[in-house]
């Protein structure tokens, strides 16, 4: 960084940008922590108890349930899937190579809305209805491209004469995958994972298409909240917690792979 | 050989879930629905006709494109200096910078929306500021109308537009810009001349990607938009709770066309960056 006059105003432009990064954020959490009936920040006085509001609401805890246990088997799914194709797509030239990962790919940049629409008209026409089985793969869909990338990504960065070495000296394919292979993968399989778990936890555009009173998730049930009662301290609450989580998965994140590599969706 | 089995249940994942559907979609845009015809009907760009035909629905798309256009100018104009500054920053401030912008991407759109309603509702902490300071006497509408969706999508969208020009503004040698303050150029003269023109690249991958997301954006439109906020993403799933699939996926197929058009776009701009 240069020292001028304009070296100042930089700096202070970008506090303030990130400063609006972070403030619907801060107001979110803040909230929860208001004494207040209705949500307003700063709170006026200071109050726990809308944690155990929401935590005795069975409407948002069954939501969380059915949320928590998607993601998880969205995760397991989308590692089972994207796994062996990166595997493949790295060991193997295939013709039309960058239009094929591209195309692989395409599930992250479509619009969420369409995707759910289109689900939900395929499940009407196959006469599926609104099968639970339809919104876990339509969540495996949208998150295996994450798992794709960063596999991708460490796959292509790892020293592949490792592989050879280990065949050299008598290790079967297996033995290779299981024993050299997978363990120098997994800060992209960690990820990734985390990755493909928090946007099936968090998402709405998909989800809103394909779930029912009884499978619905926990961001479409405070969305329908939001929409039909404005905004309560009892979101906060669960604004909260759910912010504590996923920062702290960013932690774990930049640990194992390093959180820029991921989201930077210009990077290469 | 074992290469391709091992891409094939993949493959087959998205054939079938993700192709298919859209086909399914692509399908039932060119019949009338059971309510319009309850006889059954014959294939027709009658969805079509009606979705760019009848000026209610053209105002919704231009509404849309609109949107998308004020989004990405408001993300390009506060994410550049952000985007730059991160580029050029080696000291351990980075990790920090980069928290703050990639934090707010892994917080749920629907928690991010409710902060914005907390902030800008008539009672909120915006206008609290505003009446205490005596700068307005009555409440601003700030939100249910476009103000709070774009205030809302900027910040959705700011973090994607700003590490997509941070990738591109890193690979720019500083000793280029040494070399124009040595020379004599001030700060404007550096960025208009030497980083902004290098930056190029990076500035249209942003803004066809930021673009892009803002017109398939859904969540933030419904939280903090009103009755006259009619979008694309909006107005697609209001046909669809009216029943009207079949005009909601000529809806659908247009929205597709033009996200599918700016995504070659994109990838384009990337492959005139990875040939130089």
């Amino acid at each position: 960084m240069r020292r001028d006059p304009g070296a100042l105003a930089l700096r202070l432009y970008c506090g303030l940008v990130l400063g609006f990064l972070s403030l619907p954020i801060v107001v979110a959490v803040g909230v929860a922590f208001g004494s207040d009936k209705i949500a307003r920040f700063p709170p006026t006085g200071l109050s726990l108890r809308w944690f155990g509001v929401a935590l005795s609401n069975a409407t948002f805890v069954s939501a969380l349930g059915n949320s928590v246990i998607l993601a998880a088997l969205t995760t397991v799914l989308t590692i089972a899937f994207g796994l062996p194709a990166s595997l493949a797509l790295v060991r193997q030239k295939f013709p039309a190579q960058p239009a094929l990962e591209a195309v692989l790919l395409s599930p992250l940049s479509l619009p969420g809305v369409l995707f759910g629409v289109s689900m939900l008209f395929f499940l009407g026409a196959g006469g599926f209805g609104l099968a639970w089985w339809g919104l876990l793969v339509a969540h495996a869909v949208i998150a295996v491209p994450y798992v794709l990338r960063t596999t991708l990504a460490v796959y292509r960065a790892m020293d592949r004469g490792l592989e050879e070495t280990a065949m050299v000296l008598g290790a079967n394919p297996w033995q290779t995958f299981r024993h050299v292979t997978l363990p120098l993968l997994r800060p992209g399989l960690v990820a990734g994972g985390l990755f493909a778990f928090l946007t099936s936890f968090d998402n709405v555009p998909v989800s809103i298409f394909l779930t029912t009173a009884r499978t619905t998730t926990l961001p479409v049930t405070i969305m329908s909240y939001l929409v039909n009662q404005d905004f309560d301290p009892i979101v906060g609450a669960i604004s909260a917690v759910q912010v504590a989580l996923v920062l702290a998965l960013l932690v774990v994140l930049d640990r194992v792979y390093g959180i820029a590599q991921i989201t930077s969706f210009g990077g290469q | 050989m074992t290469g391709v089995l091992c891409l094939i249940p993949l493959l087959v994942l998205l054939l079938a879930f993700f192709v298919l559907p859209f086909g399914v979609m692509l399908y039932q845009s060119f019949f009338l629905s059971l309510l319009q015809s309850p006889a059954g009907s014959s294939p027709t760009l009658a969805n079509y006709a009606k979705a760019f035909g009848d000026f209610f629905y053209l105002r919704v798309l231009l509404q849309t494109l609109a949107l998308g256009a004020a989004v990405t100018g408001l993300a390009l104009v506060l994410g550049y200096p952000v985007a730059y500054v991160l580029a050029r920053t080696r000291t351990r401030w980075r990790q920090l910078l980069i928290f703050l912008v990639i934090s707010p991407l892994v917080v749920s759109i629907v928690i991010r929306s409710y902060g914005w309603m907390v902030l800008l509702g008539r009672v909120g902490t915006v206008n609290t500021v505003l009446q205490a300071l005596g700068l307005v006497e009555k409440p601003l509408p700030l939100m249910y109308n476009w103000f709070g969706v774009v205030v809302a999508l900027t910040h959705v969208l700011l973090p994607f537009m700003i590490l997509t020009l941070t990738s591109v503004i890193e690979g720019i040698p500083e000793s280029l810009e040494d070399t124009a303050a040595v020379l004599g150029a001030g700060w404007w003269q550096r960025f208009r001349h030497v980083v902004f023109p290098l930056s190029m690249e990076g500035v249209g991958a942003g803004i066809t990607l930021v673009f892009m997301l803002t017109i398939g954006s859904f969540v933030s439109v419904l939280l903090l938009g009103g009755s006259d906020t009619l979008v694309l993403p909006l107005l697609i799933y209001q046909q669809v709770i009216l029943l009207n699939n079949n005009f909601a996926a000529a809806l659908g197929m247009s929205l597709l066309a033009i996200s599918v058009v700016l995504l070659y776009a994109q990838a384009r701009v990337f492959r005139v960056r990875g040939a130089a």
